[in-house]
């Protein structure tokens, strides 16, 4: 069952046609992740969902309920968080009130705090640094500090845009196995894109591969894997 | 081929011959108030070379007209010299004057150069009010008549001609201006400083040069305003006006010089159709200056809504769909 | 002698400091300056005057609701003419306000004509004794309102979840609607709660320099001088640089003609400009619009 339903988008990018006949579902519990050049139109899906662009034509559905058509403010309190492209963090805030900016929407102090004290325990360098300026933190902390805020909005869909960018490998196979054991246990549905296709797929239970605005590819993840000729035909990957 | 030409030849030739002869039908005030346009017009060609080409938020303009006016009452009062030298003259010592406010620009950029332009009108409407013995202060100072060959010049319709000679050869002289070297660098550094340093253009000197060129042109216009009226105060130069002459620019057309002359226009005539409207609608009792401060402020909010690329680029878009033989360009094109 | 000229330059400063401050977020949360600043600071001194003189309230009872009535009459000019133009170009948008600016002018100027008017207060022209000093009451007054106002806003910026969506808006858009926040009341709130603190300033000044239709431009550029001093785009730097110069324009007035006394602004402007752009707080590097 589908938790969010992308049908026939047709998004422009200024005066580029950038997305062209998309259609992408989610699974709810899953891990779904899109994966594709830089250019392909990831981001700018993904920008779509999150009501940041509107789509000229095409609908985008959310848990039964049409939302291409709303402010990026509304989207968030129905149940949809992003870690966008960029990460957008508030540099010069603190790391905490980064954090506090994640739970704005929320009024369940219980919960609120039983969220927090899961992030802080996924990422601990984060505790630490909580009065520290966001900006000063190292490229890897302000990527844990992007997914962090948008878990703390306690959403029922997370959107993760490239997490791994610009991390050192290490690094990488540490956050994706945090988004992975998030998954796990609480069960939350997590929608990314990715470049790196090897690690993505690994912890990912469905894949669409992007080329130029479309789809080119799409299925299970087990089976995206072994296809490896043909998925390096089309993101020209080893 | 030939026909556009002669066609483009003669509607010009019957533009010159109405200019030449409108005068002779309009009442004195009429003639006075589109006198004004024109000194107003040629202010904000300057403007418009500095601001709407080089890309620099000056609110000036009147501080620089002001220093031409005086200039020119002083050369013609102190030194007899005829207008026909006191106006260009002046217009040269403006330009020089005018480095004093193009050197600390230099170091700033938009929003902080509009305040500091701002604040330097201030500074010289105090000096002006201040240095009695020079400008006369508050009282205002008096030229004489301006006289040509001996022949006094004073009324409307004299100016008129006079007025539309400068007009005409500051618009031709700035357009010619934009074609040449120094103009395409200043459209260039107004477009992108980064930009146009790489492509090897020397932004300082550019930079400086615009403020010149614009200093000259309210200069003139500053210089033709003291030998019309024959009598300048601080009040003729205040930062309302500037200010007008900003949205006259913004108008007609950022960086438009046939906008310019519209702008002019614009500055003029507005306060008078307010007036009359307020006359016919409102009553006389309602005060007049509030009323037109409070219709310019909503119609400028209205303009800067509504009509954001100003009147001269619709005047263009319908030239070009009226005659598509016009190849060459027309005189208002960057 | 000099311990007047202070306490004079510690009033006029504290205006200048709430002006700043009312430049500053508004410019931090919608990267604009707001010409009307000044005029709404105008606006609001003219209600007070309405209210005092229609209702017969108390002075101190009258500020509040003039202040109310100040920051939805900002947040009025916030809906109706900011919003169409807050994407279009930096000039447009500076014009916009300061057609707000004239309009506002215009209206003050049929209601209410341009004959400089009082603004009564109690405190006109009392004095307190400060051991051998005599202290203009009103200045007093100035004074410990502006404080007050001022620790009510800090109390408000960083205490409330309202507060901290201001900061984080001012800091990152996108992100902050990411959060769940509406940009768009951000910027509302941020121009009624500009409009008050200005109209604090206005208010308690009136009494000294009277009402008049102008007085809305001056304070205007003094408060940008005095937020350009301490580093245009830093909070704390407006409230400073609103102190330092109406001190050392103040001291600087006491010793020198009259004339010369009003340019002390502009003067220090070009100065700080040219000399050190960033002011004393502000960040090097920071985007100068």
């Amino acid at each position: 069952m589908g938790i969010l339903k992308i049908e026939d988008l047709q998004v422009y990018y200024g005066r580029s046609h950038a997305l062209f006949d998309l259609n992408v579902e989610v699974a709810a519990g899953s891990i779904v992740v899109m994966l594709g050049a830089n250019g392909a139109g990831k981001s700018t899906t993904f920008k779509t969902i999150s009501g940041l662009l509107k789509p000229k034509e095409g609908r985008i559905e959310f848990l039964g309920k049409s939302i291409h058509h709303l402010p990026p403010h509304k989207i968030v309190k129905l149940g949809i968080a992003q870690a966008p492209e960029g990460r957008q963090l508030f540099l010069n805030l603190t790391v905490r009130d980064n954090l506090r900016a994640g739970q704005y929407d929320l009024i369940d102090k219980v919960e609120m705090k039983k969220d927090w004290d899961q992030v802080i325990g996924w990422f601990p360098i984060l505790g630490e640094r909580l009065n520290q300026q966001a900006g000063t933190l190292s490229g890897g902390e302000q990527q844990m500090l992007a997914i962090s805020r948008a878990f703390l909005s306690h959403p029922t869909l997370l959107l993760l845009d490239e997490p791994s960018l610009g991390l050192s490998p290490l690094l990488v196979q540490n956050i994706f196995g945090i988004i992975s054991k998030i998954n796990k246990k609480t069960g939350l549905t997590i929608f990314l894109a990715e470049q790196n296709v090897m690690v993505a797929l690994s912890i990912a239970d469905r894949g669409y591969v992007l080329k130029l605005g479309r789809v080119a590819l799409e299925g299970e993840s087990r089976v995206l894997l072994e296809s490896k000729t043909i998925l390096q035909s089309y993101l020209g990957v080893s | 081929m030939n026909a556009p030409l002669n066609r483009n030849r003669i509607l010009w030739a019957l533009l010159a011959i109405c200019l030449l002869l409108i005068p002779l039908g309009m009442s004195n005030y009429l003639t006075y108030l589109i006198n004004l346009s024109g000194i107003y017009a040629i202010a904000i060609i300057g403007l418009n070379i500095l601001m709407g080409r080089g890309g620099q938020m000056f609110f000036g303009p009147v501080a620089l007209m002001a220093m031409g006016a005086y200039g020119a009452a002083s050369l013609a009062n102190h030194l007899n010299f005829p207008f026909y030298i006191s106006i260009p003259l002046s217009g040269v010592i403006t330009s020089i004057l005018s480095l004093t406010i193009a050197f600390p620009a230099l170091r700033l950029r938009g929003l902080y150069l509009a305040m500091v332009s701002v604040g330097y009108h201030f500074i010289l409407e105090q000096i002006i009010g201040g240095w009695d013995s020079f400008t006369g202060g508050y009282n205002g100072l008096n030229l004489k008549k301006a006289s040509l060959g001996g022949i006094q010049l004073a009324s409307d319709k004299a100016f008129y001609y006079i007025i539309l000679l400068a007009v005409v050869l500051c618009f031709l002289g700035a357009r010619n201006l934009m074609k040449m070297r120094v103009g395409r660098a200043i459209w260039a550094l107004g477009q992108d400083p980064v930009a146009a340093s790489i492509q090897g253009i020397n932004v300082t000197s550019y930079k400086i040069a615009a403020f010149m060129v614009c200093a000259f042109y309210c200069g003139i216009s500053g210089g033709l305003l003291a030998h019309y009226l024959r009598y300048i105060t601080p009040y003729h130069f205040t930062i309302a006006i500037a200010i007008m002459l900003l949205v006259g620019m913004i108008v007609g057309g950022w960086g438009s010089l046939g906008g310019s002359i519209m702008g002019g226009f614009f500055v003029t005539f507005l306060p008078e159709v307010i007036g009359f409207f307020k006359d016919s609608f409102l009553g006389a009792s309602v005060a007049l200056y509030d009323a037109q401060e409070t219709i310019s402020g909503i119609l400028i909010i209205v303009v800067v809504i509504f009509i954001p690329k100003g009147l001269a680029e619709w005047v263009k878009e319908f030239k070009s769909r009226w005659s598509y033989h016009q190849r060459e360009g027309g005189d208002s094109d960057r | 002698m000099l311990i007047q000229l202070i306490t004079g330059g510690l009033a006029i400063g504290s205006v200048y400091a709430l002006i700043a401050l009312a430049l500053v977020l508004i410019y931090k949360g919608s990267r604009l300056l707001n010409l009307a600043q000044g005029e709404l600071v105008t606006i609001a001194a003219y209600f007070s005057l309405a209210i005092l003189t229609q209702a017969r309230l108390p002075y101190l009872a009258g500020l509040v609701p003039a202040v109310i009535l100040a920051g939805v009459f900002a947040l009025i000019v916030e809906r109706i003419v900011i919003r169409p133009v807050v994407s279009s170009e930096e000039w447009s948008i500076l014009l916009a306000t300061w057609g707000v600016s004239i309009t506002i002018r215009g209206l003050i100027g049929l209601i209410w004509g341009h004959e400089p008017r009082p603004l009564p207060s109690p405190f006109t022209g009392q004095h307190l004794h400060w051991g051998a000093y005599a202290l203009s009451a009103q200045e007093m007054v100035i004074i410990v309102t502006s404080l007050f106002m001022l620790l009510i806003f800090y109390l408000f910026f960083k205490g409330t979840k309202a507060g901290l969506a201001m900061q984080v808006v001012a800091d990152n858009q996108m992100g902050a609607s990411l959060c769940g926040i509406s940009v768009g009341r951000i910027n509302a709130l941020t121009w009624m709660i500009s409009g008050m603190v200005a109209a604090v300033a206005g208010i308690t000044i009136s009494p000294i320099f009277f009402l008049q239709v102008e007085m809305g431009f001056e304070l205007l550029l003094s408060a940008f001088s005095a937020a350009v001093l301490g580093g245009f785009g830093s909070i704390v730097g407006a409230i400073i640089g609103g102190y330092l110069l109406g001190i050392i324009q103040a001291v600087t007035g006491g010793y020198m003609p009259e004339a010369i006394k009003s340019s002390v602004p502009f003067a220090l402007l070009i100065l700080v400009l040219v000399i050190r752009p960033t002011g004393l707080f502000g960040k090097a590097g920071v985007e100068k619009k």
